[in-house]
């Protein structure tokens, strides 16, 4: 029988039954193949939002791009002037900041605990990082503020007893409030807090910065040194050839990408991709049963009208097509139908109503590439799914087939 | 009984002598070689196996069918004359014997040549009218075809053609619940022939039916045998369809009788 007779047979027979056939049936494995699809897609999506977030917080509050830190051995680097200006006269540079690491110890009334405190440059902090604009209370510092601080929000506090480290902050420290720092060199100096922020990123909520020009002036000997620099890429150059190009700059300090600096996250995000993988097996696993129950139910229902088909002539692979293509036509309207649910609905849900993690508030990270692989996956394991039955079916006798009731 | 304006030649044959052959005597050589029976049949035997116990249905059946003959098997409920037509239109294969088609031995053939042959040169009308419930009465007709796939053939015109010739064109439209009885036994005879074959086996055909519909199909089946020189080999335990038969083979215990 030639192959296009048996497509053309098997399509017109899963065509006339689609659309003539079982419409409450149809409706049914539509709406469960479509529920499967979601499924496949959301855990997915929503660990790529995360992991979206992740790699956004960590850039936009605690590393930027690039992290320029003291060579092996020395605790600074020097002549931070100069080389920043060389930084941002580079191409691909976006903008640059230096910081310098000032105090370790915050204390408010009876409360107190250990926590970073930098020395910034309040303009081209504010280049770099976002930290300056996601403000909870207060304002930012300005450049010739002297004897303030910008607190992030787990340290302060606030009184805000649902902050995730609430227990170890400050507890109820607010703007204007007084707070004592232990700088480096041993002295205590008591600092007025300017503002609070809060980037919904544990790690970055758990610092603290005042002015370069104030730090200046109680430790001399920081003056013109930073313990980090930071490099914001305004995405011209990939990551490798900035770093070539910023290299012969200077010899006595070593480069770090955001990438290598959330390893640690990596190590997570890897184990929640293998929590997706076996979730998506079990999904198209029910996929393959869902097809597989309707199909089955469906072929024993025809099996006598089967029979009839076989004894008129009706070749075996056109009966097995036909079944599958009905199979092929549910998935792919499960899929159309819950990829229109996913992107109008699902997608604008959730980012209008994120999901909280310890660093931040993540939407759903949909990739188009994802979304087709899935379809194909769905659609290839209906097929299959359909086509066991189906195949078993037209295995019997037609005399039994025409036998049956 | 509709009007008969099939486009296709109709060669009007004269009806068939009878040539019962039972028992298995071979007619003698002509000089000539003549053109090969419709069906011929030698020693075909049928065995059912209910858990241990074999069932004989047929028993060492030989026979032949002339080309354009009407032929009709009776017999007593349970006498295996059903299982006789399931053996001469390919849906079931005998124990022991052989049978011929047109000449070639199908007995030996796989799955896939004997589904083609059913295809394109047998056609099967069912007991009980065996259409595709969702397919309207011009698709049911044009399935076969459409399976076939003869050059140059336009299926879906021939449909309505043969729909015509069994006075349902004005029905072509409507799916088998929307007809009657008759209506879809008469459809089912219709899709029989849209791939023009040589014999069409009827399984008895009016069973079902009030006997205003089942003479309605019944000279259905004689007309286009008539008309069409196709050959009609049909089952029944009515013995007043003996009428329409231009001979009988009559079964008794699963054996062909000599007369009836």
């Amino acid at each position: 029988m030639a192959p296009g007779r048996v497509l053309l047979v098997s399509s017109f027979l899963a065509g006339r039954s689609l659309t003539r056939g079982n419409r409450g049936v149809t409706a049914m494995t539509i709406a469960v193949l479509l529920l499967i699809y979601i499924d496949l897609l959301f855990v997915p999506s929503l660990i790529q939002g995360a992991v979206d977030k992740i790699n956004s917080q960590v850039t936009d509050t605690l590393t930027s791009t690039l992290q320029i830190m003291p060579a092996h051995g020395s605790h600074d680097i020097g002549d931070v002037s100069t080389y920043l200006s060389q930084i941002r006269s580079t191409k691909g540079v976006a903008a640059a900041a230096a910081t310098y690491r000032v105090g370790s110890e915050i204390s408010h009334a009876d409360e107190s605990n250990v926590w970073t405190v930098d020395a910034i440059d309040p303009s081209s902090y504010g280049q770099v990082f976002r930290t300056p604009f996601n403000l909870a209370e207060g304002s930012y510092l300005a450049a010739a503020d002297t004897a303030s601080i910008f607190l992030g929000i787990q340290i302060a506090g606030m009184g805000n007893q649902s902050l995730r480290s609430y227990a170890t902050s400050l507890k109820t420290v607010h703007t204007g409030d007084q707070v004592t720092v232990a700088l480096i060199n041993g002295q205590n100096e008591t600092l007025r807090v300017q503002g609070i922020f809060n980037d919904q990123f544990l790690l970055a909520d758990q610092k603290a910065y005042v002015t370069q020009q104030w730090a200046s002036q109680v430790l001399p000997a920081m003056r013109d040194r930073a313990t980090a620099i930071f490099v914001k890429s305004d995405g011209t150059v990939p990551i490798d050839s900035l770093v070539s190009k910023l290299e012969p700059l200077r010899g006595d300090v070593s480069y770090h990408t955001s990438a290598e600096l959330v390893g640690p996250i990596n190590d997570e995000v890897d184990t929640f991709n293998l929590i997706n993988n076996i979730l998506r097996a079990i999904t198209l696993f029910v996929a393959l049963i869902t097809v597989f129950i309707v199909t089955y139910v469906d072929l024993v229902n025809r099996r006598r009208q089967i029979g009839i088909e076989r004894a008129i002539g009706i070749s075996p692979t056109a009966v097995i097509l036909s079944y599958v293509y009905k199979a092929v036509v549910y998935a792919c309207l499960g899929v159309g139908l819950g990829a229109v649910l996913f992107l109008a609905v699902a997608g604008p849900f959730v980012e209008r109503h994120p999901f909280l993690f310890p660093f931040g508030p993540a939407a759903l990270g949909i990739r188009a590439s994802e979304m087709w692989r899935d379809a194909w996956i769905l659609v290839v394991v209906a097929a299959i799914s359909a086509c066991i039955p189906a195949w078993r079916s037209v295995r019997i006798r037609i005399l039994d087939a025409l036998w049956s009731t | 009984m509709g009007k008969m304006t099939a486009d296709r030649e109709i060669t009007v044959v004269k009806a068939p002598t009878t040539t019962l052959e039972a028992g298995g005597a071979e007619p003698t050589p002509p000089a000539l070689q003549p053109p090969p029976k419709a069906i011929e049949v030698e020693g075909v035997s049928r065995i059912y196996r209910l858990g241990r116990v074999e069932v004989p249905g047929l028993v060492d059946i030989t026979l032949s069918i002339e080309r354009g003959e009407m032929a009709c098997i009776m017999g007593k409920s349970g006498s295996g004359k059903s299982t006789l037509l399931r053996q001469l239109s390919l849906i079931d294969r005998p124990d022991r014997g052989r049978i011929f088609i047109d000449g070639q031995e199908v007995t030996r053939l796989g799955e896939g040549p004997r589904s083609h042959l059913r295809l394109a040169k047998l056609g099967y009308v069912f007991q009980e009218y065996a259409l595709v419930p969702e397919l309207t009465a011009q698709e049911n007709v044009y399935l076969p075809g459409m399976m076939l796939g003869r050059p140059n053939v336009d299926y879906r015109r021939r449909a309505i053609e043969i729909l015509e010739l069994v006075g349902l064109a004005e029905r072509m439209r409507h799916r088998p619940r929307e007809l009657s009885g008759g209506e879809q036994q008469r459809v089912a005879i219709a899709r029989a022939l849209i791939n023009e074959p040589s014999v069409i086996f009827a399984d008895e055909p009016t069973a079902n039916l009030d006997s205003m519909s089942g003479r309605t199909v019944m000279e259905t089946l004689m007309d286009l045998n008539r008309r069409l020189a196709v050959t009609v080999v049909f089952v029944s335990h009515d013995a007043d369809d003996r009428r329409y038969a231009g001979r009988v083979l009559f079964l008794r215990d699963g054996r062909l009788a000599d007369g009836f």
